[in-house]
């Protein structure tokens, strides 16, 4: 069954030219079978009416008086190793019941020699092995009579019991089947198929070509969602799924650039009321009353801001530029150490991958705080690990915090999702950052994974996030 | 209160002017409000404006477009202000000539900060040549000074903060010069900068590190025993940033 999957192939045109020749193939073994079992039915044919033939001479002669046996070799008949009698009478029926029996002969025969007056009491007919003698008398006969294309392989016998209880016998060389007719079969094959499958080779590389663009406009329609339409081709099936994808396309993209258009607004209509507040927010006299007030400005903005983010991922409008990704990590760090957190970052060598600079630094930015504010530090080192042409840069980051509960991992992608809602107040983070983070490196064909890390007892010693991102 | 800097303050929504108003007046502007951008353009034939506070979303004309028009007609500085922080926004607000911009909501002691460094700046150099340049070359790097960025010799992008950026740029302005601590803390971030000497050697040991092949023998920025630090490297202006 796995060898069926494997050689079976994926592809349409593989698909449809496999199934078409091997229908071709079951056609033409049927075909050739029908031809087999018709020369088959041929040759009997031919047999019945030999060994009529001879049956009928020969009960002419007894009933005549004549000798049972003709010279008409002449002295080549009496030559050592010719002499074979192909009619024979004897007391007993030379047939014995080992012999193989041939009841298409009987039927055959019963047919005939009736209404030929031949009388008998019954008919019995098998096949036996020629001996040497008669295969090379046939040769001889097919030289003679400028034939060739019989081998004798077999020889039928057909005994009649007469009226007197004697026995009538006569041997009839039977025929090969011919190997012409295996020969033409495959001929034929050949031919058919070159005769089918070349055009349809080429039909389905038309439709595969056809499909192929389609397919692209699909994939590149998923990586910028940006409507372009795709030029119809190939059969009216295809033209028609072309059209409807390119309306569906241009259709989502205007939904998209609606919602775009729509989140420009809600940022500024509710920022604008935000930042009025902040401004007399500084008219607070109680110091104590404006920093709070103040914090909680700066958490609705943040919130915001992510809110916005990860609406507007997938198309930021950004292009990504090759950029020294160590040295980013370097200024991340760096900012956090300004803020007084414990950032290690180990030394590695200058990695250059092409990013969309500020997502990846807000990515980063998420991963490290959270590392800082649930693990107390983090240690971040960078590896990139080469591929052919394409290699990968994972950017692995260590905290010392009790890590998440195996099973709620997944979990802390989602939006919103916080493992101590009790601790919203204290560490005041969005329950976005992750989502964020692992969405911006998914549009960078990366991906963002978390696991705990464990010592030696199994014992969970802290968080380790890695963010891998392909180079080049 | 005659001499005091006179703020045109250009936003649709009353909401945050007149309390923005409000504010700038008790920190010592003098601050006329306008309520779109016609209304701008008439004050501004009768009156001399120190500064502009312009909001970039307004219905009518938007911001954009009245900074772009008093870039060209005239050298009063903008601060541009944005809802929305994305680099989009600020690479064009600065292109159209704006000198620089507050994403709202904003803490107004920041945006106070700004005014008075951009208002030191238009005194200090009324229309100076560096106007026209909008990079440096140097050893192979490139500091773009419009979209504030610093490409290696390999063209791959360095992120740096903007302290590092700034000091990087008085660096590349006085080329060959050495600069002790307080002229790179007055150039780099204004007098009234609240920051300590250590703070100057700290960015320089980070500016090393990215720039420099080997930080611990300085081969661009490098001490000069008694006086402060140089850029020792030909630097290139350049007069538009993807210039040979």
């Amino acid at each position: 069954m796995k060898l069926v999957q494997r050689l079976w192939p994926s592809s349409l045109s593989g698909r449809l030219l496999l199934t078409i020749a091997l229908a071709l193939l079951v056609g033409q073994l049927l075909n050739a079978a029908l031809m087999v079992r018709a020369q088959r039915e041929q040759a009997m044919d031919r047999v019945a009416a030999e060994a009529a033939v001879r049956l009928i001479a020969a009960t002419d002669r007894l009933e005549q008086g004549r000798p049972l046996r003709e010279r008409m070799l002449g002295r080549m008949g009496r030559a050592p190793g010719l002499r074979f009698r192909r009619t024979q009478l004897t007391d007993t029926s030379p047939i014995t019941p080992q012999m193989q029996r041939v009841p298409g002969l009987v039927s055959r025969l019963d047919a005939i020699l009736p209404s030929y007056g031949v009388s008998y009491r019954r008919i019995e007919a098998v096949t036996v092995k020629a001996p040497p003698r008669a295969r090379r008398m046939e040769r001889l006969a097919a030289e003679i009579g400028g034939r060739n294309d019989r081998r004798i392989r077999q020889l039928a016998l057909v005994a009649v019991e007469r009226p007197d209880g004697r026995w009538l016998s006569v041997h009839v060389p039977v025929a090969e089947a011919s190997g012409r007719i295996v020969a033409t079969i495959i001929a034929q094959t050949v031919v058919l198929y070159l005769v089918m499958l070349v055009p349809l080779v080429w039909l389905t590389r038309r439709i595969a070509r056809s499909m192929g663009t389609l397919r692209e406009g699909v994939a590149r329609f998923e990586r910028t969602q940006e409507a372009e339409p795709i030029e119809p081709s190939g059969p009216s099936d295809l033209v028609a799924l072309t059209r409807s994808f390119n309306a569906m396309s241009a259709r989502i993209s205007a939904m998209l650039n609606e919602k775009d258009v729509m989140l420009g607004a809600i940022g500024h209509d509710l920022k604008t009321p935000l930042a009025a507040l902040r401004v007399r927010v500084e008219s607070v006299p109680d110091e104590r009353h404006r920093s709070r007030m103040v914090a909680s400005i700066d958490d609705i903005t943040r919130t915001l801001d992510d809110i916005l983010s990860l609406a507007r991922i997938g198309r930021t409008g950004e292009v990504a530029e090759p950029v020294n990704l160590v040295a980013l990590v370097e200024m991340i760090a760096e900012e956090f150490h300004d803020l007084g957190e414990d950032v290690a970052l180990a030394d590695a060598p200058r990695i250059v991958a092409p990013l969309q600079l500020t997502w990846i630094r807000r990515a980063l930015r998420n991963v490290i705080g959270n590392a800082v504010r649930y693990g107390e530090r983090a240690r971040v080192s960078i590896a990139s690990t080469a591929g052919a042409g394409s290699g990968s840069v994972a950017i692995t980051i260590d905290d010392d915090g009790p890590g998440i509960p195996d099973d709620r991992i997944e979990q802390m992608f989602e939006p919103f999702t916080r493992l101590e809602a009790s601790r919203n107040m204290a560490t005041g983070g969005t329950g976005l950052g992750l989502t964020l983070a692992r969405a911006i490196a998914h549009q960078h064909g990366g991906s963002l994974t978390l696991q705990n890390r464990r010592g030696a007892g199994g014992a969970v010693e802290g968080l380790r996030a890695v963010l891998t991102l392909p180079v080049g | 209160m005659t001499d005091a800097p006179h703020i045109l303050l250009i936003d649709d929504e009353p909401s945050l002017r007149e309390p923005l108003a409000e504010y700038l007046v008790g920190q010592g502007f003098a601050v006329t409000e306008a309520g779109d951008a016609a209304k701008a353009r008439t004050l501004m034939r009768d009156q001399r404006f120190a500064i502009l506070l312009l909001d970039i979303m307004m219905p009518g004309e938007d911001g954009l477009s009245l900074c772009r028009h008093v870039a060209a007609q005239s050298e009063i500085p903008v601060i541009l202000l944005t809802a929305k922080g994305e680099a989009m926004d600020r690479i064009i607000g600065l292109e159209i000539g704006a000198d620089d911009y507050v994403v709202k909501p904003f803490d107004p002691r920041e945006l106070v900060a700004r005014i008075k460094t951009v208002l030191r700046r238009a005194a200090r150099a009324p229309q100076p040549i560096e106007d026209a340049v909008q990079g440096f070359e140097f050893d192979g790097w490139r500091l773009d000074t419009v979209k504030r960025r610093l490409t290696d010799p390999d063209g791959a992008l360095v992120p740096i903060s903007t302290a590092e950026f700034k000091l990087l740029q008085v660096f590349c302005e006085h080329a060959g010069h050495v600069l002790n601590r307080d002229q790179l803390l007055d150039l780099a971030h204004g007098r009234e900068a609240h920051l300590f000497d250590r703070a100057i050697d700290n960015q320089i040991s980070r500016l090393r590190k990215k720039v420099e092949a080997d930080n611990r023998t300085p081969r661009l920025i490098k001490t000069v025993w008694g006086g402060g630090y140089t850029l020792a490297a030909r630097v290139r202006r350049l007069a538009s940033p993807d210039s040979p």
